[in-house]
This record gives C-alpha cells, sequence and structure tokens, in this order.
C-alpha cells in the first residue's frame, strides 16, 4: 500500500498536476460561491476543457472543483445565509447565527479546519478501504457486472431521494436514451431514423452539459434574482475554545460522512444533514444548536466533505457514483476511455493513486486558500447574474463544440437544455436520468454477454455467489431506507412522552 | 409560496410531459418490437432492452398521467431522506434531496425584507424554490410574466445565436448573444455589457483555441478561426 501512496503522489506532485489541481479547487470554489452554480453544472461545463490533458491531470481537476464547490458553499452559507451547495444548507442554521454575532471568521475559519481534517481522515479510510474492495471485485465477470449494474440502477432510484417512482421513471428514460444508435450485441441501428448522427448515440457529456448548465440556468431565469448582497466581515480569529469545542464534532462527522458517502447514492448533502441531528444529540451543548453553536457548524461541515470523497470509493470500485457529481465524474472517466470498475485498481494503478493523493494536496491549498482568502472570495457575489448567466451559456456552448468539432453537440445541448429546464421546473430528478445515459450502455452489454454465457439464460445470474450477494444489496439498498425510518420512528415514538405529538411523516427535503 | 395559478399551471405542464413520456414509452416499445425481443436460442436481442425500458416508461408515465388527470398527488416516498428525517426530525431542514438544492443557487430563508432569519426556517414547501417564489416579483420589480417573457426570449436568442453561426462565425454570433442578453433582456448598461461580453469572448478565444486549439467554426466573414 506504501507504494501505491508513493506512486500516487509523485505522479500528483508533477508540476501539471500541482497546476490544474490548484486551478481546479479554486475555480471549485468560486463555482461554490457563485449561487447557481452548483458542482454539477461546474464540472459538466468545464469537462471539455479537460479533454485535452492527461486523463489523470483531467481528473485531478474536476475532483478538484468536486471538493473546492464544498469549500466554496460554505462561504455563502455562513455570510447571507444562501448556501451555495446542497450539502452546506444545514450550516447556514448556526453558521450565520455566528455571522450575525459578528463571528462569521470563526465559523469559516472551524468549516475550513473541520472540512480539512475531514477531508484527511476520509481520504486514509479510502486509501486502507478502496484497494480491498477492488481486490474482491476482481473475479467479477460478466453476471457479476450485470449484478453490478443492477445494483447501480437500484442506486439509482433510492438516490432520487425524494420520489422514488419518479426517480425510476427518470432512470428509464436515460436508458432509453442510451439504447439510440447501434446496438452493441448485434450491431442493429436503433431509434436513428436514418439520421448518420444518432447512429453514434447520444452523446452523454453533452447531456449532462444541456441538463445541468443550461437547464440550470434558464430555470434561474424563470425563477428571478434573490436577495441582494450584504457581506459583512469582522474578525477571523478562532478562538483556542472554538477549536477545542469542534474537536469532538469534527470527528463524529468525519467518520459519519464517510459512512454516509461510501453508500452508493447518499450522497454529502444526506450526510450533513444526518452529522447536524446527531451532534445535537450526544453533544452537551446540543441545546444552543441555531442559536450559532461552532459545534453545528464544524460537524455538518467535516461530515459533508468527508462524504464527497467517500463517494469515490463506489465511483472508482464498482463504476456507480454516490451522488449527481460523481455521476458526471464518473461520464469524464468514460469520455477518456476508462472504465472505473473492479479492474481500474490493477490497470490504472497511476491514474488511482496520483487521483487520490491528489484529495489531499487539494485539501492542503483549499485549507492555505480559505482560512485567510474566504472574504475575498465573498465578493464575487457582486457579480450581477444577468451578466453571469450568459457567460455560463458561452462556456456551455463552445465547451460542447469542442468535444465533437461539430454543431451537433451543440443542438443536443440546447435540447436536453429545454428537456433539463421541464424537468427542475416539475421537480423531475435529473441524476437517474444521467446515470441511466451513462450505465444504459454497459448494462446492456453485461446482459448481452450474461446471455451468451448461459446460452439464453440470463438467470444463471442467480447461480453465481458474489452476484447474489451484490444483488442482495441492491434489495437493501431499494427497501433499507424505508424499513430503517419506519424503525426510528417506531423508536422516536416510544420515547417521546405521550402528550408531544409525533411526526407523522418526515418533514419533505 | 407557489400560488394557485401557478399551481395549476404546473398540473397542466406536468399533464402533458406524462403525457409525451407515455407516447416516447409506447413508441419506443412498438419500434423495439420490430428489432425483435430475442434471438436464435433465446438470446438477448437488440429489442429487449429499448421495450421492457418503454413499457416500463408508459406504465409509470401513464399512471402519473391518470393520478394528474383526476386530480390526485401522488403521495411521495423517500429514499435515504426517510432516515434522515426520521433521525432529525426536530431541527429545520430543507433542501435535503440533493437534486433539489444542488444547483446551488436557491437561496433558503432570508427572503428579500424577510427580517425573521433569526431561526433559519426552512419549511419543506420552502426548500425547492425559496428566494423570490414562482409567483412573487423579484428584487428587480419583475413579475412572473416578466420573467416568463425572459425566459422565451432567451431561449429564442440562444436558438437564433446557433443559427448565425455559419454565417457570422461562432464568437461573434455568441457576442452577440452575450450582449444581447446583458443589454436588452437584462437591462444592464451597454458600455459594461460590451466590456464583459468583449472579456468573455476574449477569454473564449484564449482557451479553446489559443490553449486547445479547437476549431471554432468561422463563418462567411472568418473570424476567430
Amino acid at each position: 500500500m506504501l507504494d501505491n501512496l508513493v506512486l500516487g503522489f509523485s505522479t500528483a506532485l508533477s508540476v501539471e498536476n500541482l497546476l490544474w489541481c490548484f486551478v481546479g479547487v479554486l475555480v471549485g470554489t468560486v463555482i461554490g460561491v457563485l449561487p447557481g452554480l452548483g458542482s454539477t453544472t461546474g464540472v459538466a461545463v468545464l469537462l471539455p476543457l479537460t479533454l485535452s490533458l492527461e486523463p489523470v491531470t483531467g481528473l485531478i481537476m474536476l475532483a478538484g472543483i468536486y471538493y473546492g464547490s464544498q469549500y466554496g458553499g460554505t462561504i455563502t452559507s455562513v455570510l447571507i445565509s444562501t448556501p451555495g451547495e446542497a450539502s452546506s444548507v444545514v450550516t447556514t442554521l448556526d453558521g450565520y447565527q455566528m455571522a450575525r454575532q459578528g463571528r462569521a471568521g470563526a465559523a469559516l475559519a472551524i468549516s475550513a479546519i473541520g472540512s480539512f481534517v475531514a477531508a484527511i481522515i476520509s481520504l486514509a479510510l479510502l486509501v486502507t478501504l478502496a484497494p480491498p474492495f477492488a481486490e474482491f471485485a476482481l473475479d467479477f465477470g460478466p453476471p457479476e457486472m450485470l449484478a453490478v449494474m443492477i445494483l447501480g440502477l437500484a442506486t439509482i432510484i433510492s438516490f432520487a431521494g425524494d420520489n422514488r417512482m419518479l426517480g425510476l421513471l427518470m432512470a428509464l428514460v436515460g436508458l432509453l436514451i442510451a439504447t439510440v444508435g447501434v446496438d452493441p450485441g448485434s450491431g442493429t441501428s436503433r431509434f436513428t431514423f436514418g439520421s448518420i448522427y444518432l447512429l453514434g448515440g447520444i452523446p452523454f457529456v453533452e447531456v449532462m452539459i444541456g441538463l445541468f448548465a443550461v437547464g440550470e440556468v434558464l430555470f434561474q431565469i424563470r425563477q428571478g434574482a434573490a436577495a441582494p448582497i450584504k457581506a459583512k466581515f469582522r474578525e477571523l480569529m478562532i478562538s483556542r475554545d472554538d477549536l477545542k469545542r469542534s474537536r469532538g464534532p469534527i470527528l463524529r462527522g468525519s467518520f459519519l460522512g464517510f459512512l454516509f458517502g461510501i453508500l452508493p447514492g447518499a450522497g454529502s448533502t444526506l450526510a450533513s444533514f444526518m452529522a447536524y441531528g446527531i451532534e445535537k444529540r450526544v453533544n452537551k451543548r446540543g441545546k444552543e444548536f441555531g442559536t450559532g453553536a461552532i459545534e453545528g457548524v464544524a460537524a455538518p461541515e467535516a461530515a459533508n466533505n468527508a462524504a464527497a470523497n467517500a463517494n469515490f470509493v463506489p465511483t472508482l470500485t464498482l463504476g456507480i457514483p454516490g451522488g449527481a457529481t460523481t455521476a458526471v465524474l464518473l461520464g469524464a472517466f468514460m469520455i477518456n476511455g476508462i472504465q472505473p470498475g473492479p479492474l481500474l485498481f490493477d490497470e490504472q494503478p497511476t491514474l488511482v493513486w496520483g487521483l487520490l493523493a491528489s484529495f489531499f494536496i487539494g485539501n492542503v491549498m483549499l485549507l492555505v486558500l480559505n482560512l485567510p482568502l474566504a472574504p475575498v472570495f465573498a465578493q464575487i457575489l457582486r457579480v450581477p447574474y444577468g451578466y453571469m448567466y450568459p457567460m455560463i451559456l458561452l462556456t456551455s456552448l463552445v465547451g460542447a463544440y469542442s468535444i465533437s468539432n461539430g454543431m451537433y453537440s451543440v443542438w443536443v445541448v440546447l435540447i436536453f437544455g429545454v428537456i433539463g429546464y421541464f424537468m427542475k421546473r416539475l421537480d423531475l430528478p435529473m441524476a437517474p436520468l444521467v446515470l441511466g445515459v451513462v450505465l444504459g450502455p454497459l448494462f446492456e452489454k453485461a446482459l448481452v454477454q450474461t446471455s451468451a454465457i448461459g446460452d439464453g439464460n440470463v438467470f444463471i445470474v442467480f447461480t453465481r455467489p458474489l452476484a447474489l450477494v451484490v444483488m442482495a444489496i441492491a434489495l437493501l439498498q431499494i427497501f433499507a431506507p424505508a424499513i430503517m425510518a419506519r424503525l426510528l420512528r417506531r423508536r422516536r415514538a416510544r420515547l417521546a412522552d405521550a402528550a408531544a405529538p409525533t411526526p407523522e411523516e418526515s418533514p419533505r427535503g | 409560496m407557489t400560488g394557485v395559478p401557478a399551481k395549476r399551471g404546473i398540473a397542466v405542464e406536468q399533464a402533458v410531459v406524462y403525457g409525451l413520456l407515455t407516447a416516447l414509452g409506447l413508441g419506443a416499445f412498438v419500434m423495439a418490437l420490430d428489432y425483435g425481443f430475442l434471438l436464435e436460442e433465446s438470446r438477448v436481442g437488440p429489442g429487449l432492452v429499448p421495450g421492457v425500458v418503454g413499457g416500463l416508461i408508459v406504465l409509470i408515465a401513464g399512471w402519473e398521467l391518470i393520478a394528474i388527470l383526476r386530480g390526485h398527488r401522488i403521495p411521495h416516498d423517500r429514499g435515504l431522506a426517510e432516515i434522515v428525517g426520521a433521525t432529525t426530525a426536530d431541527i429545520p431542514q430543507g433542501g435535503a434531496s440533493p437534486e433539489r438544492a444542488a444547483p446551488g443557487g436557491v437561496p433558503v430563508g432570508d427572503r428579500p425584507g424577510d427580517t425573521a432569519g433569526d431561526i433559519v426556517a426552512v419549511s419543506p414547501d420552502d426548500a425547492p424554490a425559496a428566494g423570490p417564489g414562482l409567483d412573487d416579483v423579484d428584487i428587480f420589480g419583475r413579475t412572473p410574466r416578466d420573467r416568463g417573457r425572459q425566459l422565451v426570449t432567451v431561449s429564442v436568442a440562444l436558438v437564433v445565436a446557433v443559427l448565425l453561426v455559419p454565417l457570422l462565425g461562432f464568437l461573434v454570433s455568441f457576442f452577440l448573444l452575450s450582449l444581447f442578453i446583458s443589454a436588452v433582456v437584462e437591462r444592464r448598461a451597454w458600455i459594461p455589457s460590451l466590456i464583459v461580453s468583449g472579456l468573455a469572448i476574449a477569454a473564449v478565444y484564449g482557451v479553446f483555441v489559443g490553449f486547445l486549439d479547437v476549431p471554432l467554426p468561422t463563418g462567411l466573414i472568418g473570424i476567430g478561426g
């Protein structure tokens, strides 16, 4: 394992990789700060830029955008109670209160420190856990891959979070989009309507840019401009007492975030909410939460960063992303001709370990950047959206053009931009659709191969023990949340005083 | 937050979207029958995945369509959000679903004139679209109707810009698009709009043409190759 780390650091510390890692985390922070731009949009828009780079360099930069935006999102949560990222929503509760009491600096500092500690802890866990995970997956043949794809599709459904039925529907639409073009098994052309463009299939990077960038901009236009920005910033100093109080919450948040992030589909947002809720319960200052307690900033911030890192475990080892942004990153791997999955650690050690080592370096950079510069980043908020969205549109469309050097890509982006607008407007989840598009061809390939191995019988999946284990996890993925929630609610109901009203339904997220 | 007219509008849009999806699934299913579900020895054929997927789309979208037409709200169940809800029931929450708030831009709580930001009450219904609601006037005094018109203008302008690429070239037509959006649609002053659009185009030129060697279409005028 030590050789792997050495290999990783020697890759990540090359001048070029350091430079792009820095660009990634810097741009990520800015994207996190900007309202209307999330990490998913950022990665989708900037993906085409990385195509000319070495795959490892490109991925280092894109990953930098992802975790950098976690830091950026915090800045606005604290200063103006406007989370730049969904995973920072819960930080607004205490972070903004601290800012109102003139302690914005301390809140930002503790979240930078908490995020950093969490990143390092989760990275250590990632480095220890990912290889055995991948080892276990080395014996996978087509039936096992088919089971993994089914797990991926099951993930999609719980991924949708809010409504599994709509998540499933969108995943199916994604799968259908993925079937356009030449069939992998027989070479039949499907749904091409005689178009040579459609023969090559609908390209997924363009789909992502359309949904997450253009669709997002259109939705923001319809949504209207938000509250004006009035960022104040008094003292940066964080006291020794603050640090002492935050130690426990940061550690608990890190481990909880990692556990949550490692589940495919859970993501950093849920991790941050869980960490806040649990910290509120176990911390002796739990009652002060919501009034500007530093623990209420430290725990969720540590959790969301740990989860963002842990998300890479299922993404790298199984090829199943843990969230919307990692789904786009998965697309970035695939467009570089790299198939994340069990074989990745074996076939591309430089890439995997270089990428993991770059997380460490990137987090150091972020800490150095964020401790003194958070108020500077906050000034970006003064850029009016009226200037910004034409630029997002411009970058998206030029980027799309540069993928294939053709206008077809631009049209695909526009069409999916409109689709994305309506999906947002009607609250249809986008991540399942993207995952369907990305996993579709792999799923079908595994299905065709399995059916060939089994002489027409795909049910040989159930005769392979490893495949069965994966299928069991898939089932668990679908049903466990509902069961656990019921148990927890029942326990709460028992614990709660008979007089106290129990929430009949969990608050809608 | 969202008033009745917007809700009705949404319901109509929902009905249209689910109707289209049902039709899409049906079309896919019928075409897939043609491709053949199974090959000899009952191996998976080219039509199997599209056929099954299309069929399922018909079932789900059709179900949602019927429910909307009958005026039912389909009960939402949640995945992991349920666990979070159960553990953290006592904290105000919102945006727990990554999908909803992921774009990030959505300010939660603390709306204009909302002085009661003390307890950032993120009620579940506020989460998806806080900031000015669909029916509210935003900070520039624009009504939902204005914003709807803006949306249409920008969308049409986008299509026009892309259509103009073969004539004017990529950079010129997108410079015009950016200028049009900033100055006309967003009513920013002309000089800053010119400067911002010019800088943006210069940056795109530098990165994509200078650094990445992307052969952007130059159009008949021949600028920016």
